[in-house]
């Protein structure tokens, strides 16, 4: 798979900064895209998946920056968040690794989705959403309010997050396929 | 950031003055979308023609608004989405949820 642009962004985790920031790596990501892609409906996966990204760095990580490596291959765009934060919780599970590969956790459900974590390594976990068919009645009073994860899912077509114990390492990894 | 343009007698009509709806500003537009609420006692149609820009925290704070109206028979309905924003409602399928119209003027001429 040939690789047509790379580039790490050492990005400051604030909110007043996620606007340019998002701008910054859209203009990379649409500058770098081979020919014949459909623009539009990448930029905006683009913007939202770091936007939420970005967003979850802010509410969790606890670190002044985070980096950003955005690689565009022929096939698909992948883009990697990291930093050395706290260690994300998904679900206020305290540690979905301890699991065997292939168990499948549900962190949220409601009448539009259920979101769920299933273990790819033991360091490694992969977000799975799922819409609900919508037979029933929606019960509204049950909608989530926490929609960072299922967008970035959503947006995305594999989305991981992988934990280094012995470097403390997060790594957030996200992979657009572009055919 | 919310400003009252009409009263009619079942609904409120307001625009949202921001640009970026945001983790920033969430919290304080569910404060003030409730107090209104608790002052008109009526549903809210708020216009979102001047936001560019949402995130994922806003969008919570809007369905909790909802949540708290809806629970009081009353409504939170969205008006003048941009094309991004129309796309975000649709990715989380929270236009299955919300009234959406393009104006004010779709609800009044109802």
């Amino acid at each position: 798979m040939a690789q047509l642009a790379s580039k790490q962004f050492l990005l400051p985790n604030t909110r007043q900064s996620i606007k340019a920031s998002v701008q910054e790596v859209l203009d990379f990501v649409i500058n770098s895209l081979p020919a014949g892609v459909n623009t539009e409906g990448i930029s905006f996966k683009i913007e939202v998946i770091i936007i939420e990204l970005l967003t979850n760095g802010i509410k969790h990580a606890g670190t002044i920056e985070t980096f950003l490596d955005v690689t565009i291959n022929e096939d698909n765009i992948n883009i990697d968040k990291k930093d050395f934060g706290n260690r994300f919780h998904p679900g206020n599970i305290t540690s979905l690794l301890v699991y065997d590969v292939g168990h499948k956790e549900l962190l949220t459900k409601d009448g539009l989705h259920s979101m769920y974590a299933v273990v790819e390594s033991d360091t490694q976990i992969r977000f799975v959403c799922e819409e609900e068919n919508g037979d029933e009645v929606l019960d509204v009073s049950n909608l989530m309010e926490h929609f960072g994860l299922l967008i970035i899912t959503k947006s995305s077509d594999t989305f991981t997050y992988e934990y280094d114990v012995d470097t403390g390492l997060n790594t957030f990894s996200v992979i657009i396929d572009l055919n | 950031m919310i400003k009252v343009y009409k009263e009619l007698n079942n609904i409120l009509l307001v625009n949202l003055n921001i640009k970026e709806a945001s983790l920033e500003n969430g919290d304080a537009f569910k404060a003030e979308v409730i107090k209104l609420f608790d002052k008109y006692h009526k549903s809210i149609a708020i216009n979102m023609s001047a936001v560019e820009y949402i995130d994922s925290s806003f969008l919570g704070s809007i369905v909790s608004v909802f949540k708290h109206l809806i629970s009081f028979q009353a409504d939170v309905v969205l008006v003048g989405l941009s094309k991004d924003i129309t796309n975000l409602f649709a990715l989380t399928r929270l236009d299955k949820v919300f009234k959406i119209y393009n104006s004010f003027d779709e609800i009044t001429n109802q």
